[in-house]
């Protein structure tokens, strides 16, 4: 009990310092730490983390491929939802392509929807800016992403050491 | 589910479009037959020295209905890409032109995005110079440098409008006549520095003050812990200097500056301000009036009825008196001269010769000295000596009635006489007292007269005698007083008149301030003729010429005030136009109507890359987290002996 009450104290001040800190690692949406952290606790002390970090990085990669695609080589917000509609399906497909040589599919969303997210509203907006803000938003949302995941695997093992 | 997604999508989109393109399509419709408007966004990014970082063009054309199949745009400047930004019609670079696909029964309106070739940098010509320039404590410093810094921050934006060109304008004065008049005119822009956000925790004391003409005010207002700072800077000479500078000052903890956006503008904008230029230029025709009159007034000094001509002719009438001031103390001169020669030595004065050893005549006051000195010591004397010898010649004579004592060397003729006429009788007896003792009875009684004055007894009777010794010593007396009160009254005059010095001049004689002589005040008033009078009445021509010239001076510059004033219509005229010419950058097609408006960027001040940076690490050691921690073990996936290859 002691272990796991250390360990939890361990995950929560490692969270609240990441949310502290989120303007000097420029992880504006920590959040999407939180939902790193619950989709993948599921995993189990037995899961590949690693892996999943890969296909989180994937999909974030994808998502900002996605949204390059769409500021440079499509036409620009509001009249281009048909042009948004092709690069999110060509996205999803190539996710979906990628999962069938072992990624996990939902590690792949989740990096695509919170890459999408991270950028979206700046391309609406301001595609002009976009060039600015993709960098930063990128190591961002990795981060927060990445983040989650520790944290999940963390979780995990206090679970484990927890039921020992 | 995915089709059907996609399909929804599509309705989507038609649906959007349609009503999007419908009030398009009606306001295009209407623009039929009409030419085609080019309105070009000219972006500019600064980077951190205030050198362009890139050019790009956003440029919107409206193409009206029935436009040929392609769209040939400008293309000023090299392009390293195009790109149709809303629409999907074609645009495309091609050898000196952009072609853009229009044509058909509709209007179009797209917007495509045009990068400038980074070689042609160089060759740009803004109509407007844009240099930002960051200082921190006083030191001048790129703005990367700035990210995370504290202090004092000062930005300063130099404006400068580079549209100068001479032109010559025409336009008619107040008389109606024809004026040609040359002068730069500038084609009219308008900067706006608008939006330019701090944030107030990170800024404090903002300030942007301004200089009166060479630098505008900001408009500082503080919303919801952002303080806006906006300028508007009018750079339409000669209205408003072409060359201007913005400045912002603020206290700065851990610098973080968003990019900031300046915007300029080709425009001659209309305000609201009360025109008072006809009240202006009905005072300087009045002013000018003014100046015209005190000009003429001052004149020429060969013009009659002037000022200077009349300070002309008293100078001329000052330098005749002066003159007549000269002739008059020489003449004084001469008269004091006249009065007493100082050189003149009575002691060695020669009767004879009328002058003294060394040839010096006398002057009247010394002659009246000489005659005094002979009066005194030489006539008055004498007269002594006539009456002692008139009294010793009386005594010898002696008088009837006295006592007849024995004749000896003491006794008068009269006692001897009386004795001896005692010691004879007869004839001689009788010839002495008829003859002898009348006769010196008569010369007893004329000595007397000869020596104090009254008759003298002849022969023949008695006549009065005035010239005795005693009446001339009492005239050489009397004359000798009135010599002394001549004398005193010449020296008065030869004090009055003045001595001349060794110079020849009068010597300075001054009597409670004033002169105290007539020669030196002659001369005092010449030389204050000569020394004050004429050089002030010089001074006053000068001076009534300098106001003549600065009446002229000051009618010229009116004259200039009141053709700028009259320029004004014209000038205001030619920036209009000049402002109508700025309408492209990149170029236009042909025919078409456009509009420019240059956007400078800022680079924006953060500490992003340090944040990248940590974030990178992060990412780097959760990597390494899960590599180590968070792979699976293997033998839990590896397949059953049998499934192996």
């Amino acid at each position: 009990m002691k272990k796991a009450i250390g360990l939890g104290l361990l995950v929560a001040v490692f969270f609240a310092v990441f949310v502290l800190c989120q303007d000097m690692i420029g992880a504006k949406a920590f959040y999407m730490a939180a939902i790193s952290m619950a989709m993948f606790a599921v995993i189990g002390p037995f899961g590949d983390y690693f892996k999943t970090a890969l296909a989180l990085l994937i999909g974030v990669v994808v998502a900002f491929a996605g949204i390059v695609v769409l500021a440079l080589k499509m036409p620009l917000p509001p009249d281009n939802l048909v042009y948004v509609a092709i690069v999110c399906g060509i996205s999803l497909f190539l996710l979906v392509l990628v999962s069938t040589v072992g990624m996990r599919i939902d590690a792949m969303f989740l990096g695509w929807a919170s890459g999408f997210a991270a950028v979206y509203s700046t391309y609406l907006a301001n595609a002009s800016g976009l060039s600015a803000v993709l960098a930063p938003s990128f190591v961002g949302v990795v981060v927060s992403l990445l983040v989650g995941l520790v944290m999940s695997l963390i979780v995990v093992k206090i679970a484990m050491a927890v039921n020992q | 589910m995915l089709k059907r997604s996609r399909f929804r999508a599509y309705i989507v989109c038609v649906l959007a479009l349609t009503m999007l393109l419908l009030p398009v399509s009606f306001a295009m419709g209407q623009e039929t037959g009409s030419g085609i408007q080019d309105d070009e966004l000219v972006v500019t990014t600064l980077d951190n020295q205030s050198g362009i970082a890139s050019i790009q063009v956003l440029d919107n054309l409206r193409i009206p209905a029935g436009s040929p199949a392609e769209v040939k745009d400008g293309m000023g400047y090299n392009l390293s890409s195009v790109r149709n930004l809303y629409s999907s019609e074609a645009v495309v670079k091609k050898t000196g032109y952009v072609g853009i696909q229009a044509g058909g029964k509709t209007a179009k309106d797209l917007y495509y995005l045009a990068a400038l070739d980074k070689k042609e940098y160089a060759k740009v010509k803004y109509p407007v110079s844009v240099k930002v320039e960051y200082y921190l404590d006083g030191e001048k410093m790129p703005a990367d440098k700035l990210a995370g810094k504290s202090g004092h921050l000062k930005i300063v934006c130099n404006l400068e409008n580079l549209t100068g060109e001479k032109r010559v304008l025409e336009f008619k004065n107040s008389q109606g006549q024809l004026v040609q008049k040359e002068t730069e005119i500038y084609t009219p822009y308008v900067v706006s520095l608008s939006g330019w956000e701090f944030n107030n925790k990170i800024f404090t004391n903002i300030k942007a003050p301004g200089v009166a003409e060479v630098s505008p005010e900001g408009v500082t207002v503080n919303v919801q812990g952002v303080t806006q700072v906006n300028w508007t800077v009018p750079l339409i000479p000669p209205k408003y200097p072409a060359k201007q500078y913005t400045v912002l000052e603020a206290d700065a903890t851990k610098i973080d500056l968003p990019s900031c956006k300046i915007v300029v503008i080709p425009i001659c904008p209309t305000t609201s301000e009360i025109d008072n230029l006809g009240t202006f230029e009905e005072s300087f025709n009045k002013l000018y009036d003014g100046f015209d009159q005190i000009q003429k007034g001052v004149g020429e000094r060969s013009q009659n009825a002037t000022l200077l001509f009349g300070l002309a002719k008293i100078k001329d009438g000052m330098g005749t008196l002066s003159s007549g001031m000269g002739t008059l103390v020489e003449k004084m001169k001469m008269i004091r001269d006249g009065l007493s020669n100082s050189a003149f030595d009575a002691s060695s004065y020669n009767a004879a010769t009328g002058a003294d050893a060394s040839g010096k005549t006398p002057g009247l006051k010394d002659a009246v000295g000489l005659l005094k000195a002979g009066v005194q010591d030489r006539a008055l004397p004498a007269y002594e000596m006539q009456k002692m010898i008139l009294g010793l010649l009386d005594t010898s004579v002696g008088h009837a009635g006295e006592a007849v004592v024995e004749p000896s060397d003491t006794t008068s003729l009269y006692n001897d006489v009386a004795y001896l006429k005692a010691q004879v009788s007869g004839p001689q007896k009788q010839i002495i007292t008829a003859n002898i003792e009348p006769k010196l009875s008569r010369l007893s009684s004329n000595i007397k007269a000869y020596r104090d004055g009254g008759t003298i007894a002849t022969g023949s009777g008695t006549m009065p005698f005035p010239a005795s010794v005693k009446a001339l010593e009492e005239g050489s007396k009397e004359t000798l007083a009135a010599l002394d009160k001549i004398d005193s009254g010449l020296g008065v005059m030869v004090v009055g008149v003045g001595s001349v010095g060794a110079n020849g001049q009068p010597m300075k004689v001054m009597v409670n301030g004033s002169p105290g002589t007539i020669m030196y005040a002659l001369s005092y008033m010449k030389e204050s003729i000569d020394g004050q009078v004429v050089p002030g009445l010089d001074q006053l021509a000068d001076g009534a010429s300098k106001i003549g010239t600065g009446a002229g001076g000051a009618k010229d510059a009116l004259t200039t005030g009141l053709v700028s004033l009259q320029a004004a219509g014209p000038t205001a005229t030619a920036l209009g136009e000049n402002a109508a010419k700025a309408d492209t950058f990149l170029g236009k097609p042909e025919g078409a109507t456009g509009r420019v408006v240059y956007v400078f960027q800022t680079p924006a001040v953060d500490q992003q890359a340090g944040a990248m940076k940590v974030g990178a690490g992060l990412i780097a050691l959760a990597l390494i987290l899960l590599v180590a921690i968070g792979r699976a073990p293997k033998e839990m996936f590896q397949a059953p002996a049998e499934n192996q290859a």
